[in-house]
């Protein structure tokens, strides 16, 4: 006791930093941690389709919303737009970053998309997904995809100080995507520039 | 000679503590805890209590979740904190060599010890007082945070934040979250360490408590509108880039502003005021 009161300050920090070791041990055990999915420019994203949720229903696997809406496979993921033009990035089994970031370059980038199954980069509300004769088409909204960026913006929030260096080299970098689930207030989607 | 190091040790200690102690330090603390819970841990804590579809909604409303005061996305807010920033960080200590001028208090000190030491262990207290009141509530904050979101990173999504290998620093955030936290409140602890020497600065020039005290908080406005001003000024230098998250800025440049304000501040306060005659 009299060590203790002799270091007040000391025994201070030490006891909060035991109480603060117990919290946090629980807190990690109450929560669950964040998957985070590296996504290369270059690669091919399994299953980097829709998650779908569709009048409050989830739907994890693709079978599941087959089988509910009587749904052919091939009409899964079809994207379409009411305007001029739109990427279909997305199909149920490939998702092709690359293709898309090359096509992007002389276009308007406001109508670019990279789609990825539990995150959005680059949106037109106008977006639709054509399901099937039954269900006709559903918004992106409708669908529960979540987050949404126009690849400008990726770009400006990415670049900072920095934005014209990297228009100015643009084809030599590579890109990781870090994406996690979208739980709203509870996602990491970051974009990695290497050159 | 150790018998002076002894002595020059025993009033650090001595003016430290009554920083520490001081009603200025517990006001500019308790200003920034609040501060810090207002903006950020609260919006945190409500979010979390919300369900997806709630929060969703909500999304309009301005409820931001950032994982740490200094990296998050909301930055009017946080700019509003650095406009009292001057003042909180001199508030515990940077007006205490006017004080005890006044009161005569540096007569009595002066008489045991030579003056510059005392001179010495009043700017090294100011520097200490300044630093602590300007880490310490971001370091908590962080620690809360951790606690309502213990596997979230600092949270540089909240303008989806996008780091590039262009500058190095912003790479390493991401792979080590903890150690570049703990260089960012580093910067903050070194970089209101030297701002709070400001107050010292002034007091060699004028008596006027009012103008001591607030003379840090007028820097920091010039500072803030200084790229406003001139735009060729690269944002990484200043305060409010490098004490943020932020890919631009580094600790490098924090540490770099830091020491140039602490050298001149340093330098006029002691040279000065060496020369002068107290008693």
């Amino acid at each position: 006791m009299r060590i203790i009161k002799k270091h007040k300050y000391i025994a201070g920090i030490i006891g909060f930093a035991v109480l603060y070791v117990c919290l946090y041990a629980i807190r990690c055990r109450q929560e669950e941690p964040l998957k985070i999915n590296y996504y290369d420019m270059d690669s091919t994203i399994e299953n980097g389709g829709i998650e779908y949720h569709i009048e409050d229903v989830d739907f994890c696997s693709e079978n599941e919303l087959l089988e509910k809406y009587d749904i052919d496979k091939n009409d899964l993921g079809k994207l379409d737009s009411d305007e001029t033009f739109i990427y279909i990035v997305v199909t149920k089994k490939v998702t092709k970053l690359q293709e898309d970031y090359n096509d992007y370059i002389n276009m308007d980038f406001y109508y670019t998309h990279i789609y990825s199954k539990h995150m959005l980069i680059g949106m037109s509300n106008f977006a639709t997904v054509e399901l099937n004769k039954n269900l006709g088409k559903k918004t992106l909204d409708e669908l529960g995809v979540g987050e949404s960026e126009t690849l400008y913006q990726i770009y400006d929030m990415a670049a900072g100080n920095h934005e014209k260096e990297l228009w100015d080299n643009y084809d030599k970098q590579t890109y990781y995507f870090e994406i996690t689930d979208n739980e709203y207030h509870r996602y990491v989607d970051r974009i990695r520039i290497y050159n | 000679m150790k018998g002076t190091v002894v002595a020059v040790k025993k009033i650090i200690r001595f003016e430290i503590k009554r920083g520490m102690n001081s009603l200025g330090m517990k006001v500019a603390f308790l200003g920034a805890c609040i501060y810090m819970i207002i903006q950020n841990i609260y919006p945190a804590i409500y979010a979390k209590i919300l369900t997806s579809e709630e929060y969703a909604r909500k999304l309009g409303e301005n409820i931001y979740t950032s994982g740490w005061y200094p990296a998050s996305g909301d930055l009017q807010g946080v700019y509003y904190y650095f406009y009292f920033y001057g003042i909180i960080v001199a508030l515990p200590f940077g007006i205490s060599y006017c004080m005890d001028k006044r009161s005569g208090f540096v007569k009595n000190i002066c008489n045991r010890i030579p003056k510059g030491k005392y001179l010495l262990s009043k700017y090294i207290s100011v520097f200490v007082t300044g630093g602590i009141v300007s880490a310490l509530p971001i370091t908590l904050d962080f620690l809360v945070m951790r606690l309502i979101e213990p596997y979230d990173t600092i949270d540089l999504t909240a303008y989806k934040c996008a780091l590039n290998s262009i500058t190095k620093w912003g790479s390493f955030i991401i792979d080590h979250m903890y150690i570049s936290a703990l260089l960012i409140c580093c910067v903050w602890f070194v970089f209101g360490g030297a701002f709070a020497t400001l107050s010292l600065l002034v007091s060699s020039f004028t008596d006027n408590l009012f103008f001591v005290q607030l003379f840090p908080f007028f820097v920091m406005m010039f500072i803030y509108y200084m790229p406003q001003i001139n735009t060729y000024i690269n944002s990484g230098w200043i305060p409010m880039t490098f004490l943020r998250v932020s890919s631009d800025g580094s600790p490098l440049h924090g540490i770099i502003v830091s020491f140039v304000i602490a050298a001149i501040s340093f330098t006029i306060f002691y040279f000065r005021e060496r020369k002068r005659d107290i008693l």
